[in-house]
This record gives C-alpha cells, structure tokens and sequence, in this order.
C-alpha cells in the first residue's frame, strides 16, 4: 500500500466515522429532548403502580393497550355477570387492577369497576381501592370520588369519609348541581335505604351503558325489597305491641290498621313471616344483605 | 440519484412481485374480523377496541415487513449472485444499499397507506370519530418501520439471512425495553450498572418514543414539538444505520 493510498483510505474512514458520530450525537440528542418532553405523570404511574401489572407491560413490548383490551375484555365478561360470586369478583377486580397497571390512562375501567364491586358485588374496599387509584390519574373526574363516597356510606357506614368524598366530588368541573343536596342529605343518613334509592336512581340515569343500568336497577330493587322488609318488620313490633301477639300473616298487619296495604315484592317474589320470631324474608333473596343491617338491628 | 431511484423502484417491484401486497387482505380480515369480534363482548369501549386493534395491527404488520423483507434485500442479491451483474454495472456499493432501503421503505408507504385506508373505513363503519392523534400514531409507526428496516438492512450486510433475523428481532425487542432498562438501571445502588445501562440505554435505539398509540386511543393529542423530535432521532438513529450499513458493505467480499 503506497503512502497515498493509505491516506486515502484513512481519510475515508475518518470522514464516515465522523458521520456516523455526528448523528449518532444528534440521535442521543434529540433523545434527550423527548425524554424531558414525556409526560411526568405517565412515568410517575408507570413506577407508583409496581409491580403486577409491571411484568405484563414488558411481555407486552409497545402493545399496552391493546394487553389491556385484552385483559379487560376479560374482567368485563366476570364484571358483566350480574349473579356473579364474590371470589369471581374479586378475580375480576384483581384483573381490572392488573389492566390499569397496565394502562392507567384507561379511564372507563377505573369507572365501570368502581361501580361495579361497590354497588353490587359488595365488595367496598375493592370499590374504593380501584375507584382512588383512578383519581390519582383523574383527579378531574367527580364519579370516581362519588362511587368512593357511596361505598363509605352506604356499604361501610363511616358517613364522615363518605362526606369528604361527597364534598370533594361536588367541587370538580362538571359535577351536576344535585351533588351537592344529596351529599349533604346522605351524610346525614347514614345506611337509609331511601337515600341509597335516591343516589342509584341518580346513577342509572346517568349510566350511559345498558348492562350497567340493568345492573344498578337490579339492585335498585333489591334496596326496595330491604326497604319493604325493615318496613314489614316494625309493623310486625307494633302489631305485637297493639295486640299482644305476633300477626299469622302479613295480610294481618293491613287488617289490623298496621299497615295500609302489604307492598309487591319487585324481584317477582314475594314477603313471607316468620311465625317464630316475627322476622320478615323475601323468597327472592335467599339473605338479608349484611350492608343494610345497623349494628342495632 | 437517478441510479438509485432505479434500485429503488426494482426493489419496489420486486417485492410487488414476492405477493407482499396479500399482507393487506390479511390485516383488514384481521382487524375488520377481529374488531368486530372483540367489541361486542366488551362493555361501552367498543370504539377504543377497534381503535387499538388497528393501531396494534398496523404497526405489527409493518415491522414483519420491514424486518423479514429487509435481512433479505442483500442477503438475497448475494445468494442468487445477482449482485455481480449489479455492482458490474456503474453503481458504487452505497448506491445500492440507499437504493435498497429506499424500494423497502417505498413498499412500506404503499403498505402503511393502504392500511390506514381500510382502518379509516373500519372506524367510520363503527362511527368511531378519528382525531389528528390518530395520524400522529401512525406517522410515528412509519419511524418506526423506516428504523427497523435500517436495522435489518445493516445486520443483512454482514450476517446470514437467519442470524440477521435473530438479531433484527432482538433489538426490536430492545428497543422497547430500553426505557424499562434505565428505570431499573436508575433503582440500582451500583454505580458500574447504573453507568453500563446508561451507555446501553443511548446505544441502543429507543422504539417506545416512537410509540403513541396509547394517546391516540385516548384521543389525546400529542405536543406536535414531541412528534416532530421523535420523528427527528428515528430519522436520525435510521440515517446512522445507513450510514454503517454502506461502510461495511464497501469493504464486504463475496
């Protein structure tokens, strides 16, 4: 290799490392800009939720979005079942936990769940966990501190948090003007099937998805059937107390003046009484729903 | 210039002839099948479904192209030894593999639009409202395709078609773990890992960036600052590829 050629040859080596330095510093440049332009919010969801769904958004390369789909197409079909277990639930919720892991911009489920475990499934400290992990990426949006506010009042019977949710609920943009009425109604009655009535007419009228509403005017009559029950139960009191005895049936306690007339029982069914200790069942509900019981009753 | 536009539209032809193109009914049997499937079991979300699937099946498709179709626009020059009668001709080395690239990521194009036509179709079959956050998912997902086209195209200049395909998916597969790399990188208590990763973390080309698919379904619109310098380090990381690609095949022998 003569002396010239050698130079050239270095030249030429030195011109295309030069090249590919020279955009090999623009790309970690430009790098760095998109990395200061991220979103901080989106990254600080993505280290505050570790770590189940963690795992999947790395299995899952680029497509987030479409695991999360996946996963909550999933949830939906337990969620949707409106007789479903408590450990089907609590699947569920473990499910639509891991897709807002997965994708916590996923604003839907954090709703849909959150109104799902905590109005029927019973499951309120589900309901609330999945519905404050939302507010955290929505602190804009009133229905997930309201369906918090329903699960403290309603289900757990701790009417302070459920005010402050109620309170924090009425305040954000978009609230409807009603909130505010029925929050201050509602703290004050504590476990009252009539306000519940009252909160999940509100509710299903702004339900926008059939299977939803269906769901919430299902429970919506269950709420009746304890309404009726409780009623039921205090005429059987007074009818003991006016007549020293327990009635034989319902039908008594309208014969007797108690009552003006025995309600229809909106699952279908209908009331019976217990002659032996005056307790009032309704043969659609195998049990009394536990939430709707005050430690004095 | 005008040699490689001919490389170019050859390459183009030739991968019209290859049926590249039946790709096309598969993706809309896929996403018009698939979506109409998916959403009528979900509740509500029916329009971010669709949305997703098409996103996610766009971008799948593309990279199966740009990587498949890219290890073999050299490998197969060389195994058919059609690149003699080529580099016969007056065409440098580098003009070749720009030509090459450039008939790829023209096929691509043909690819990319054609996906979005039928995409479009499908979201307006749902009455789904598409944004301008659409188009910015998909204008970075063709970054995407241009990048992992380079990527296969390097690897092809010096590899077997196998190992090529092997280390093009690799670095895919990187390329979305680089961001989760420095996460973990920056948790460690060790100041050698937390450095190594770093200098893996630039080395490395970062696809997530280039990934806004997640907005565009939330129909969140993405800071046009942010798409134009993602679009920018693609081009970028893709031109240095290039760039290496030609050096080593300059000095390739057959």
């Amino acid at each position: 290799m003569t002396m010239s050629t050698g130079i050239g040859v270095l030249r030429e080596r030195l011109r295309v490392g030069g090249l590919i330095a020279l955009l090999g510093v623009g790309a970690v440049g430009a790098l760095t800009t998109l990395e200061r332009q991220r979103p901080p919010e989106v990254r600080a969801a993505e280290l505050s939720y570790l770590p189940k769904g963690e795992y999947i958004r790395v299995a899952a390369l680029g497509y987030h979005q479409m695991a999360a789909d996946l996963i909550w197409l999933e949830a939906v079909q337990h969620l949707g079942e409106l007789k479903q277990t408590g450990a089907g639930y609590r699947w569920a919720y473990h499910a639509v936990d891991v897709v807002t892991d997965v994708d916590p911009a996923f604003a839907f489920a954090y709703q849909a769940a959150g109104t799902i475990l905590g109005v029927w499934a019973g499951l309120p400290q589900e309901s609330i966990a999945i519905s404050t992990k939302g507010m955290r990426v929505y602190p804009d949006v009133w229905q997930l501190p309201l369906v918090v506010g329903y699960d403290y009042f309603y289900e757990l019977h701790d009417v302070r948090a459920a005010a402050r949710y109620f309170r924090m609920a009425a305040v954000l943009p978009g609230a409807p003007e009603y909130l505010g009425k029925l929050a201050a109604r509602m703290t004050v009655e504590a476990g009252d099937p009539d306000a519940a009535l009252e909160f999940l007419q509100r509710l299903s009228m702004q339900a926008q998805d059939e299977r939803i509403r269906a769901g919430l005017l299902k429970r919506m009559k269950e709420v009746v059937v304890e309404r009726d029950l409780r009623l039921l139960e205090e005429g059987v009191r007074r009818y003991r107390a006016r007549y020293g005895a327990l009635p034989k049936t319902l039908e008594d306690l309208a014969a007797g003046g108690i009552v003006n007339r025995i309600p229809p029982e909106p699952l279908g069914g209908s009331y019976r009484l217990n002659q032996a200790d005056g307790t009032v069942s309704s043969t659609s509900l195998s049990e009394r729903m536990m939430v709707h019981r005050h430690p004095g009753m | 210039m005008r040699r490689i536009t001919v490389i170019a539209l050859n390459t183009f032809r030739e991968n019209l002839r290859d049926k590249i193109l039946y790709n096309l009914l598969f993706f809309a049997l896929l996403l018009m099948g698939g979506s109409v499937l998916l959403a009528d079991l979900t509740i509500m979300e029916h329009r971010r479904i669709v949305t997703d699937m098409g996103l996610a099946t766009m971008n799948l498709v593309g990279v199966i192209i740009a990587a498949f179709v890219g290890i073999g626009l050299v490998g197969k020059e060389i195994e058919r030894r059609t690149v003699y009668t080529i580099l016969a001709r007056p065409i440098t080395r580098t003009q070749f593999i720009i030509g090459k690239y450039l008939g790829l990521v023209l096929t691509l194009l043909v690819n990319v639009t054609v996906m979005l036509a039928v995409f479009i179709v499908t979201l307006w079959m749902y009455r789904t409202p598409f944004h301008a956050a659409l188009f910015q998912a998909v204008g970075l997902i063709f970054i995407e395709l241009l990048l992992v086209t380079a990527i296969a195209l390097f690897f092809s200049t010096f590899s077997t078609t196998t190992l090529s395909a092997i280390m093009t998916l690799g670095f895919y597969v990187i390329g979305h773990l680089t961001t989760d790399l420095k996460g973990l990188g920056e948790n460690s208590q060790n100041a050698a890992v937390q450095s190594v990763v770093t200098w893996l973390y630039y080395l490395c080309p970062n696809l997530d960036v280039l990934n806004v698919k997640g907005q565009a379904s939330a129909n969140g619109i993405v800071d046009m600052s942010y798409v134009a310098v993602a679009s920018m380090y693609g081009l970028l990381y893709a031109a240095l590829l290039l760039t290496a690609a030609c050096a080593v095949f300059r000095h390739r022998d057959f």
